[in-house]
């Protein structure tokens, strides 16, 4: 099964999901959740894959590093949220987290070696992609 | 079998074991099976957020 029809089901089911829930804070709290818990995984698939020799403790550290910065990032936007800000603000607050999340996706992912390993962390990211346009689309923010 | 070959398989194992406890997490809320409040998820999403950024300061530095 290729790396972009899992993608493809895993946007489309995350949007389908989303697209039930109650408008407004409760999507965004979810895609957040989302979020977190894709990078999360992805963290200890990293972890895995150094413990089985897969990956080294370099690629993993600066793997480690990033994703705290794009949780940083998301750490601000649930602050926007839960304060009730404006959507301009939390759409400011959304693309500073998607920008972050592109530098994990390119210097992080990119970074690990064993193209079996990259397949894998990047498939564990693509929930946290497809819940970005989920609030991208629900902020009126620019992807 | 190739020792690396069942590394990889373990590998892909505990990733998708990793993959499908968030998913059933994430159905709850998003269903409504969970009880949760905004702020609750909110609370998930911050803790989650903390556990990644205290594995960061833990994790040694890039030395390459």
């Amino acid at each position: 099964m290729s790396k972009s029809f899992l993608s493809v089901i895993a946007v489309a089911v995350l949007a389908l999901s989303l697209a039930g829930c109650p408008k407004g804070t409760a999507g965004l709290a979810t895609a957040s959740d989302t979020i977190a818990h894709a990078l999360a995984d992805a963290e200890k698939g990293v972890d895995l894959a150094v413990a089985n020799n897969q990956a080294s403790t370099v690629e993993q550290a600066q793997f480690h590093a990033l994703a705290a910065q794009v949780s940083q990032g998301g750490k601000d936007l649930d602050s926007a949220i839960r304060s009730g800000a404006t959507a301009a603000t939390i759409s400011a607050k959304a693309n500073v987290f998607l920008e972050l999340f592109k530098k994990l996706s390119s210097d992080g992912v990119a970074g690990i070696k064993n193209p079996n390993v990259q397949l894998g962390i990047s498939t564990a990211l693509n929930g946290a992609e497809a819940a970005l346009s989920v609030i991208q689309a629900q902020v009126g923010g620019t992807q | 079998v190739n020792p690396n070959t069942l590394q990889l398989i373990q590998f892909i194992e505990q990733l998708a074991a990793l993959v499908a406890t968030s998913v059933v997490d994430l159905k709850n809320v998003i269903s409504g099976a969970s009880s949760k409040t905004v702020d609750q998820i909110l609370d998930d999403a911050d803790s989650t957020y903390d556990t990644i950024i205290a594995a960061a300061k833990v994790t040694p530095p890039p030395t390459a």
